[in-house]
């Protein structure tokens, strides 16, 4: 029993690893700037949907305040890109780092009454992005509603010198993010917070410190994001308001959540790459409107005929099998 | 030795005190009863010792310190649990998950892995161990008490507090829920246990206390608790009817 859970357990790391190797070599030499460009946006779109469900999915807090972390990250390179001369990896902790702190100052405060939990916690994400826009927009070493361009300022740099070196680094995020995920679903980490999803009372009278590990994970997981929104900086080339705090980020994220279900790890990444997948080919219809129609469509049609999404729907023998194959949609 | 003591314990809920200058203790070894006619708060006293109600006024002493203030969780790491009278099993955790539970974040933190091995032998304890693959959904009334009874055990406790464990059970089921109860003792646990029916716990019980109305009524032995006619007043309606 030990044996083959340790054996799962490996499988799944060299699946990520080996996945994350291949695209890292593969994808920057072989593929087109579209192909790369996609690749990007690809891996993005997988760690801010493990990272969402990393905290919502596995303690039923669902936030609406991802897309924030995400644009304090891309904010956060902006703003050290524009003012200073350090390495792009002390950016990526600092971008990292600001999210979860600031995951931290609002977790405490929220998390310390039982009033706050349910829908309210989500309404309180939201508002918080409403405050943080507003503080973005009138600070001026950050944007001070100008916007900020940014591409100029990573042009002689290694990370901003090609599509394929953001991608590289999304990618090694996303991987980070998947090893996060996978280390949560087989450890006391998970099950505490699985628990907390079922019946809170219930967990804190099993011993769960259940305000300790909602914070630090609502921590965890905006870090992640945060370290996602980084490259995003560069990316965009141009950073405003507008764009990077977008409602659209937590939406998607908890569509492809729902999409790719919560009962196992891999879930939310196989969510992530069917929805950024669908969203690309509908592009070809050439009208946004019918390709949003078409897609809520599809997800309300997959939520009708499979209510835990595709990973819960496979029988559980399967899905021990296919668990390493899945990962195949890394690339 | 004592190892709990509630004293003055009052809980009010708005305008309604549903527990006035309770008191209460528990030596170490000690199986007491708590029973009082519904309505009378026994299980909200359960909940302010457990820590799920935080008391008005009052103190709770427990292995010589003073935990009124304490979390439910720290409680749980210095020695106490409980089970619920409605179950309230973990939905998406199977039996042995729930159980599991239950021993990695209890007295002695434990990994997953050594939280399944162990929670398969409480299993076992309660006569539940072939269910400890099945989902909880698919358990009868009398095994979801039994996985109360078993994810309390998980936390390695010094005091379990049983409400109403054997509530709704047939008279078999329920003389096995009293072996196991009886049981705990040996395995180095206090116990209080609520019951309605005052016979299961004058049998089993050391000392038993009475509530009514949120006041302690009487407490002593068994058999002195049941001969007091203020006890059959409030208990049974009237004098007569024994």
């Amino acid at each position: 029993m030990n044996a083959r859970i340790d054996r799962a357990l490996a499988g799944n790391v060299g699946g990520i690893v080996g996945c994350a190797v291949l695209a890292i070599a593969l994808v920057p030499t072989l593929g087109s700037d579209y192909v790369v460009a996609f690749g990007f946006q690809f891996v993005t779109w997988i760690a801010l949907a493990l990272s969402w469900s990393l905290f919502s999915g596995n303690s039923g807090y669902a936030s609406f305040g991802h897309g924030v972390f995400f644009g304090v990250g891309t904010y956060a390179t902006a703003a050290m890109l524009r003012h200073t001369d350090v390495p792009f990896v002390v950016v990526l902790v600092v971008a990292g780092v600001s999210a979860a702190v600031l995951a931290v100052i609002v977790g405490l405060a929220v998390f310390s009454s039982p009033r706050f939990a349910g829908d309210l916690f989500g309404l309180i994400t939201l508002a918080m992005a409403f405050i943080v826009i507003t503080v973005v927009s009138n600070l001026a070493f950050l944007d001070g509603g100008t916007g900020v361009f940014v591409r100029e300022q990573a042009v002689g740099s290694w990370i901003g010198s090609s599509t394929g070196n953001l991608f590289i680094v999304g990618t090694l995020i996303a991987a980070g993010t998947a090893l996060v995920a996978l280390a949560a679903s087989v450890s006391r980490w998970g099950a505490a917070l699985r628990s907390i999803r079922d019946d809170e009372g219930v967990a804190e009278s099993l011993g769960v410190p259940t305000y300790r590990y909602k914070v630090l994970t609502f921590a965890v997981s905006a870090g992640l994001a945060g370290l996602a929104g980084a490259p995003q900086a560069i990316f965009l080339g141009y950073v405003e308001v507008g764009a990077v705090f977008t409602l659209n980020i937590p939406l998607l994220v908890i569509m492809m959540t729902i999409l790719g279900g919560i009962t196992r790890w891999w879930g939310p990444l196989v969510g992530a790459a069917s929805v950024v997948v669908v969203r690309e080919l509908l592009l070809d219809i050439g009208s946004p409107e019918l390709s949003q129609i078409i897609l809520g469509a599809v997800f309300v049609l997959v939520i009708a005929l499979l209510p835990h999404g595709i990973s819960g729907s496979l029988p559980r023998s399967l899905t021990r099998r296919k668990a390493p194959a899945t990962e195949g949609a890394h690339r | 030795m004592s190892l709990l003591r509630c004293t003055g314990v009052t809980k009010r809920f708005g305008g309604v005190t549903a527990l006035a200058e309770v008191d209460l203790e528990v030596n170490e070894g000690e199986i007491v009863g708590l029973v009082g006619p519904n309505g009378s708060g026994k299980t909200t006293l359960l909940s302010t010792i457990a820590g799920s109600l935080p008391v008005s006024a009052g103190t709770i002493e427990f292995a010589g310190r003073d935990i009124t203030r304490s979390t439910p969780h720290h409680r749980a790491h210095a020695g106490i649990s409980r089970t619920f009278q409605v179950p309230r099993p973990l939905p998406s955790f199977s039996v042995e998950e729930n159980v599991a539970t239950g021993c990695m974040f209890g007295r002695d933190s434990m990994g997953r892995t050594a939280a399944l091995a162990k929670a398969r032998t409480v299993l076992e304890l309660v006569g539940l161990g072939e269910h400890a693959g099945s989902e909880v959904g698919k358990l009868t009334l009398h095994e979801r008490k039994f996985l109360e009874i078993a994810r309390a055990i998980a936390l390695d406790p010094q005091l379990i507090l049983l409400d109403e464990v054997l509530g709704g059970l047939n008279p078999s089921e329920a003389a096995l829920g009293m072996e196991l109860i009886a049981s705990l003792r040996t395995r180095g646990m206090s116990v209080i246990y609520i019951e309605h029916n005052v016979r299961a716990v004058s049998t089993l019980a050391d000392r038993m206390y009475v509530l009514n109305q949120g006041r302690n009524l009487a407490h002593g032995l068994p058999a002195d608790v049941l001969d007091d006619p203020r006890v059959v007043e409030a208990y049974l309606g009237g004098p007569t009817d024994a």
